[in-house]
């Protein structure tokens, strides 16, 4: 057959795959009819037959060209992205993540430095014996004076106030959640980040704990304890899954560095967006349930939410996360 | 020995690889085992996605919501005392909360819904008519779109203070202009002009749109019949000799009829000389009718490339 020739025939049948390719756009596919995607599938195949034949025999470039470009096009089409369905999303929240974080090392690397760090400054700072001076050095007068102040003159908010201040804390701190992750892909970047919010956090604790200052003392306690739990979870998880990205191209254990850093990224996502969930209900009970005066909700009740919270973790990370038997013998079958 | 005999081996592996690799062209090869190009997409044009993106997001979240403001409020002065000015005052005290949590989302999940909801566009993308794809050609996930979007915060660093506006804005932290250098500098190293994002979640960005309708030149003056008559029957041009006559006849209508005889004349003096015709023949006419024989006048042939 002659090169025109071909091309005449073939032409419509291009068209219409292009023509095709316009109207699926970006719709949705289950709203496509189903003699649409049957005339389609047999028009891809068609394209891809001509490409081959336009690749061995000799035709113009262009064409070979414009052929390369129509085959990418229709194979975007018929292969698209994946949505959710909601069995995965249960299967993903409940059963996968929490295995993934109670077994992954990096997560107990940023707890232990996170706590560790926290706990010591902590307590350097309330005892304020071993290092004198110890909060006033890392954190600044000025900072501890406007925290105290702050603190002794806290009296409740209004509700305005209040859903304000939630929204606020899910856009700030998820937000330093979020940054926190992504950061660690430079581990010595991320690693400041968090080791500056644990001695910063810790030190301020321990501060406010310290007798001498005890009507600032007993606000703060009143106002941290009911959220404390989530959010200082969710601050060690977002390191933990980023630490685990960022170290994942150094220590690649015989994988090519750039592959270790997609399948570690897939593992770690969960672990973050798990983090941000938790950031997003801390700040819940950041926004409604702290900053209630002490005449509404007492400590003890505020403890209680504490608990119960610190109780539902455990059960998340900890029940649901253990691994089991069965698994292994899944694993082994 | 052996080395010697692998040799030529090597060098004819490595020289097909050579011929393929074009930077901006990524080669695939689907599950019915045809391999197809995809044209890459670079920096720049990614950048005024980027940009007409930030502005659909952010500004079209707040048109939306000064929208739903001033309905909100208009519906309340008209219900004034009904249950329903009720529901509407309860709702405002929470809308400070809705509007903010709102904007953290449009922020920080804009792209990546977009990405996985419309087949790894945004609304930018598909103006500037591009498409992003996990790099073995496949559509991205829900994981790997998340991925690519919360990374590009590390391909907008180093980010620059500017003083001025920082004195302006005293108390509010220093104002910073995202350079984008990052990304800049992983997408040239990285091939495939991948950013950070783009590394870490797997994926690469390629151009989405139809560009022209492949045509067979014609031509118009009758002398390049005649001429394709007069050429010997059994000569049958190599491929790389075909490509070239393809290309110039493709891009002779652009250039004046100087610089066509100009180009043509390396090749045409040579086949003047093969085919034993007049030195004095025109050398576009030449390449023309070369290319009228090939392509239109005689059976296509199964190549050997």
């Amino acid at each position: 057959m002659k090169a025109s020739k071909l091309i005449q025939l073939r032409q419509p049948s291009w068209a219409r795959l292009e023509q095709l390719c316009d109207d699926f756009g970006s719709r949705s596919s289950n709203k496509v009819p189903a003699k649409m995607v049957n005339e389609f599938a047999a028009l891809y195949r068609n394209a891809c037959a001509d490409l081959a034949l336009a690749e061995s025999s000799h035709l113009p470039p262009n064409t070979i060209e414009y052929l390369h470009q129509l085959v990418a096009r229709a194979h975007n089409q018929l292969y698209r992205s994946q949505k959710f369905d909601r069995n995965v999303w249960y299967e993903r929240i409940f059963v996968d993540t929490p295995k993934l974080i109670f077994n992954d090392p990096y997560v107990h690397i940023a707890t232990v430095i996170f706590w560790g760090l926290f706990l010591l400054a902590g307590w350097l700072s309330w005892d304020n014996t071993a290092w004198p001076g110890f909060a006033e050095q890392v954190v600044g007068e000025t900072h501890l004076e406007n925290m105290e102040d702050n603190f002794t003159a806290f009296n409740g908010r209004t509700f305005s106030e209040n859903s304000f201040m939630f929204g606020f804390y899910i856009f700030n701190n998820a937000g330093i959640g979020l940054k926190c992750f992504v950061m660690m892909l430079f581990v010595p970047a991320g690693m400041v980040t968090l080791c500056y919010n644990a001695l910063v956090l810790g030190t301020s604790f321990g501060y406010m704990f310290r007798p001498d200052v005890a009507d600032a003392g007993a606000n703060f306690k009143n106002f941290v304890t009911a959220h404390g739990p989530f959010e200082l979870t969710a601050i060690v998880l977002s390191a933990g899954a980023g630490l685990k990205i960022g170290l994942s191209w150094l220590v690649a254990r015989g994988v090519n560095r750039l592959d270790a850093l997609i399948q570690n990224a897939r593992e770690a996502l969960p672990i973050a967006m798990c983090a941000v969930a938790l950031f997003c209900m801390a700040a819940l009970i950041e926004g409604f349930v702290s900053p209630t005066s002490n005449a509404i909700l007492p400590w003890w009740a505020k403890g209680l939410v504490a608990v119960t919270s610190s109780m539902m973790l455990m059960f998340y990370l900890i029940v649901l996360g253990y691994p089991r038997t069965d698994d292994e013998e899944d694993d082994a079958a | 020995m052996n080395a010697a005999r692998n040799k030529p081996i090597d060098d004819a592996t490595s020289q097909d690889i050579n011929e393929q690799v074009t930077d901006t062209l990524l080669l695939v090869e689907t599950p019915e085992k045809i391999s197809f190009q995809y044209q890459l997409v670079g920096p720049f044009r990614r950048i005024l996605a980027y940009i007409l993106d930030l502005l659909f997001s952010l500004a079209g979240y707040t048109i939306v919501v000064i929208f739903l403001a001033i309905l909100f409020s208009l519906i309340a002065g008209y219900t004034q005392g009904t249950f329903i000015a009720t529901i509407i005052n309860a709702i405002a005290s929470l809308a400070v909360a809705i509007v903010i949590i709102g904007y953290f989302l449009v922020y920080w999940f804009y792209g990546a819904f977009m990405e996985t909801r419309y087949n790894g566009q945004t609304l930018g993308k598909m103006i500037v008519k591009f498409r992003v794809l996990s790099h073995d050609g496949h559509a991205i996930d829900a994981v790997q779109a998340l991925l690519r979007n919360l990374f590009r915060l590390l391909d907008l660093f180093p980010l620059i203070p500017l003083p001025l506006v920082g004195l302006t804005l005293a108390g509010e932290g220093p104002a910073v202009i995202p350079t984008g250098l990052f990304g800049l500098a992983t997408m040239a190293l990285s091939g495939n002009f991948r950013r950070i994002g783009d590394l870490v979640a797997g994926t690469i960005v390629v151009v989405d749109e139809r560009k022209w309708v492949p045509e067979l030149a014609s031509f118009t003056d009758p002398r390049v019949e005649q001429l394709a008559d007069e050429l010997p029957s059994d000569f049958s041009p190599s491929q790389s000799m075909l490509k070239a006559l393809a290309d110039y006849v493709d891009r002779r209508r652009y250039l004046s009829p100087e610089t066509n005889q100009d180009m043509a004349k390396g090749l045409a003096i040579r086949m003047l000389r093969k085919f034993d015709l007049p030195a004095d023949t025109d050398y576009d006419l030449l390449l023309c009718a070369m290319y009228y024989n090939a392509f239109m006048q005689y059976q296509m042939q199964e190549g050997k490339a």
